[in-house]
C-alpha cells in the first residue's frame, strides 16, 4: 500500500480517530489547531462517533476530558504553549485521580517574547504533573505513539494520563510518509473504548475522587502515585512489543543509535535527535565515534535504558531544547542524577539549543560535537546558537534559510 | 516534450537525497506546491518530506518551504541549508531576498519570469541586488509561469505551473504523478491546473 503523506497534526488526528475516541475537547492554539479541526471534520462526515465539546479555555478542555474519563469514556485533547500552561492545574488533578486522558502536544515555547515556534519548554515545565510523557521524532512516530499512549494509559496496571509531544511546525506542519494501520488492526491492538477495568463514576456504585487527604496519609498517597508512574515503564515495554507484533515497527523507551563503543553520546528529546543521528552518521564516516540516545519516554524516566546506551562512553552531551531559568537545561539533571552513582562517570555537558524554534541543523550539531571534543569545559550549560554566550567562544553565524 | 536540461539529475534521481527550496510570496501556494510535489514523489516510490518555513503569514510576504526526496527515510528535521534545486514562484521576490543562500554548486535554479535566463543570471551576479549569487556552475532556467497561470487559471497563482516546471527542469519527477495529485487535490478544478503544469513544463528556457 502506498504510504499516506501526512503532516503531524493529521497523524495525531488520524490516530485519535482510529482509536475511536469518544470525547474530544480542545481549545485552538497554533500550531496544534489543525488536529482539532480534522477531528471535527471526521465527526461531521460521520467517520468518527465522538462528542466534541466546545469549551471556553484549555482549563475547561482538560476538565471536560477528565470528566469524560471519570465515567469510563476514551478522551483526547490537544494543546501547547500558553494553552498547556493554562491546563497545568488540571493536569495534576487528572493524574491524581488516575484518569487515562491522552493529549497530543505540538511543542511550542512559552511567551514572552511572543513566539509560536518549537521548543520543549511547555511540556517540560509540566514534567512533574504525574503524566506519562512521550517525545516523538517523526510524523510516523506521532501516529504510532498516540495509539500506544491509549494502550498504555488505559492499562489496568497504569491508569494514568499520557501526553505525546511533537515539535511544532518542524513536525506539526511537515509532511512525511506515514503507514497507518488498518482499522481492524487498531481495533485488535486497543481494547474497545470504555471497557477498562478501573474505578469509575457511577450513580449505581457511588465513589469519591480527589478527596481531601490529611498530612498523616499524604506521603502514602504520593508514594503510590510516584510508583504508579515509575512502574508504568514495564507496561510501556510490553505495549511496545505488542505494537511491534501489530505493525512491524519497533520502539524502545530510549532510541539509541551507534552507542556501542561511542566516545560521545548525544542525549535529548524530539525531532532534533533525528538530525543529530543524521549528523552522527556523517561524523562516524570521518572516524568520530558519536552515538545518539533519544529519550522517547521521558516520564517515567528510562534510567536503565539510558545507562545501557551511554555506558562506557567518555562524554555525554545533553542537548536541551528548553531552559530551566537560573539553573540550566531541564533534561540535564535527570541524566546526571543517574550517572553520578555509576563507577564509571563520563563528563556530562549541557548545551541549550534551538529554543523558540531556532533551526537545529547538522551544522548546529557538528558545532556542539566539535566544542565538546575540543575540551570545552566552561559553564555547565552553554548556548552554541545564542550570540555572546561566552567570551572566547565565538558565535558562528550559519547562513539562514529564507 | 519536457525541455529537460541535458545534465539534469534524472539519471541519478532515485539514488540520492535531493533538497529543494521553494520561494515565493504568501498566497501563491508555496507551501501547497511543496506538499503536493512531496506527495507525487511518494507515489513514485521516493521517501519525501515537505517542511514549510512558517512565520507571521501575510499575503505578499516572503514564503518558503523545503522539499526533500530520496531513496530512504530522511532523518533531517530542519530547513534545507544547501538546496540542489531552487524553485522561485514569484517574479520579483528574488530581487529583495537572498533566496539563493547556501545553494550547492551545479544547483538547478528555476525562475518564474518573462526574462531570459541570461538576463536573470546577469542580475544575480551584477551587484545591484542585496546579494550576489554564490555559486559558479549552477544551471538557470526561466518560465513565464505567471503568464501561463493568468491564461489558463485566470489568476496569478503560480504554484501548479511551477510544479510542472519543476518536473521539466529537474527530471526528478514525471508529470504523471503530479497530474495524479493535482486531480486528487483539486477535483473538478484539476484540469486547468494540470494544463498549467503541462504548459510550464514545456515552456522552460535554458541559458544558451
Amino acid at each position: 500500500m502506498t504510504a499516506e503523506f501526512w503532516n503531524g497534526t493529521m497523524a495525531a488526528a488520524a490516530a485519535a480517530k482510529q482509536a475511536r475516541v469518544q470525547v474530544n475537547a480542545a481549545y485552538p492554539i497554533t500550531p496544534q489547531t489543525h488536529t482539532v479541526e480534522y477531528l471535527s471534520r471526521f465527526v461531521n462526515d460521520g467517520e468518527l462517533d465522538a462528542r466534541l465539546c466546545k469549551v471556553e479555555s484549555e482549563h475547561s478542555a482538560l476538565s471536560a476530558c477528565a470528566g469524560a474519563a471519570a465515567v469510563g469514556a476514551r478522551a483526547f485533547t490537544a494543546s501547547c504553549s500558553q494553552g498547556l500552561a493554562l491546563m497545568s492545574e488540571v493536569m495534576y488533578f487528572t493524574s491524581g485521580m488516575r484518569f487515562p486522558v491522552v493529549m497530543a502536544v505540538a511543542n511550542r515555547t512559552l511567551s514572552v517574547p511572543v513566539n509560536i515556534w518549537a521548543d520543549h519548554q511547555d511540556t517540560l515545565v509540566n514534567r512533574d504533573a504525574g503524566w506519562i510523557q512521550i517525545y516523538t521524532q517523526t510524523v510516523q512516530e506521532i501516529y504510532d505513539l498516540i495509539l500506544l499512549a491509549f494502550r498504555i494509559a488505559e492499562h489496568e496496571d497504569v491508569c494514568l494520563p499520557a501526553l505525546v509531544a511533537y515539535d511544532g511546525f518542524i513536525l506539526s506542519h511537515a509532511s512525511e510518509p506515514v503507514h497507518p494501520l488498518d482499522q481492524a488492526a487498531v481495533d485488535a491492538f486497543l481494547p474497545p473504548p470504555g471497557s477498562a477495568d478501573r474505578p469509575l463514576l457511577d450513580p449505581a456504585r457511588p465513589l469519591q475522587f480527589g478527596e481531601v487527604l490529611f498530612p498523616d496519609w499524604y506521603p502514602d498517597f504520593e508514594l503510590k502515585k510516584h510508583r504508579a508512574l515509575a512502574d508504568s515503564l514495564g507496561t510501556i515495554r510490553k505495549a511496545f512489543e505488542e505494537f511491534e507484533a501489530a505493525s512491524g515497527r519497533r520502539y524502545a523507551p530510549v532510541d539509541a543509535f551507534a552507542t556501542d563503543g561511542a566516545e560521545m553520546v548525544i542525549v535529548g528529546l524530539g525531532s532534533m535527535m533525528k538530525t543529530a543521528r543524521h549528523t552522527a552518521e556523517k561524523l562516524r564516516e570521518d572516524g568520530v565515534r558519536v552515538g545518539t540516545a533519544a529519550l522517547r519516554v521521558f516520564r517515567p524516566f528510562p534510567a536503565e535504558d539510558l545507562l545501557e546506551a551511554v555506558g562506557g562512553c567518555r562524554t555525554v552531551l545533553v542537548l536541551d531544547r528548553d531552559i530551566g531559568y537560573g539553573t540550566g537545561g531541564m533534561v540535564y539533571p535527570d541524566v546526571t542524577r543517574i550517572l553520578y552513582h555509576e563507577d564509571h562517570r563520563p563528563d556530562v555537558l549541557n548545551f541549550i539549543v534551538g529554543t523558540g524554534g531556532k533551526d537545529i541543523t547538522p551544522a548546529t550539531i557538528e558545532r556542539c560535537v566539535e566544542l565538546a571534543r575540543g575540551g570545552y569545559r566552561g559553564r555547565v550549560e552553554f548556548w552554541p546558537d545564542a550570540r555572546g554566550a561566552e567570551e572566547g567562544v565565538p558565535y558562528t553565524e550559519e547562513p539562514a534559510a529564507p | 516534450m519536457p525541455n529537460t536540461h541535458p545534465e539534469s539529475a534524472s539519471a541519478s534521481a532515485g539514488r540520492k537525497l535531493h533538497e529543494i527550496r521553494l520561494a515565493g510570496r504568501g498566497g501563491q501556494g508555496v507551501v501547497t506546491a511543496g506538499d503536493l510535489l512531496g506527495k507525487a514523489a511518494v507515489r513514485e516510490g521516493f521517501w519525501a518530506q515537505s517542511i514549510p518555513t512558517f512565520g507571521p503569514e501575510r499575503r505578499g510576504a516572503l514564503s518558503s518551504a523545503t522539499l526533500r526526496m530520496g531513496p530512504e527515510e530522511i532523518l533531517l528535521k530542519c530547513s534545507t541549508a544547501a538546496p540542489g534545486v531552487l524553485l522561485v514562484l514569484d517574479p520579483t521576490i528574488w530581487t529583495q531576498f537572498n533566496v539563493t543562500a547556501g545553494l550547492v554548486e551545479e544547483a538547478v535554479l528555476v525562475f518564474n519570469t518573462t526574462e531570459a535566463p541570461e538576463e536573470v543570471e546577469a542580475r544575480l551576479r551584477g551587484g545591484a541586488l542585496p546579494y550576489r549569487l554564490g555559486v559558479e556552475r549552477c544551471r538557470i532556467c526561466t518560465v513565464d509561469a505567471t503568464g501561463i497561470a493568468l491564461a489558463v487559471l485566470g489568476r496569478a497563482i503560480t504554484n501548479t505551473a511551477m510544479m510542472g516546471a519543476f518536473c521539466g527542469a529537474t527530471g526528478l519527477l514525471g508529470l504523471e504523478p503530479v497530474e495524479a495529485v493535482l486531480a486528487e487535490r483539486f477535483g473538478k478544478r484539476a484540469s486547468p491546473n494540470i494544463e498549467a503544469a503541462r504548459a510550464a513544463r514545456d515552456a522552460i528556457r535554458w541559458r544558451a
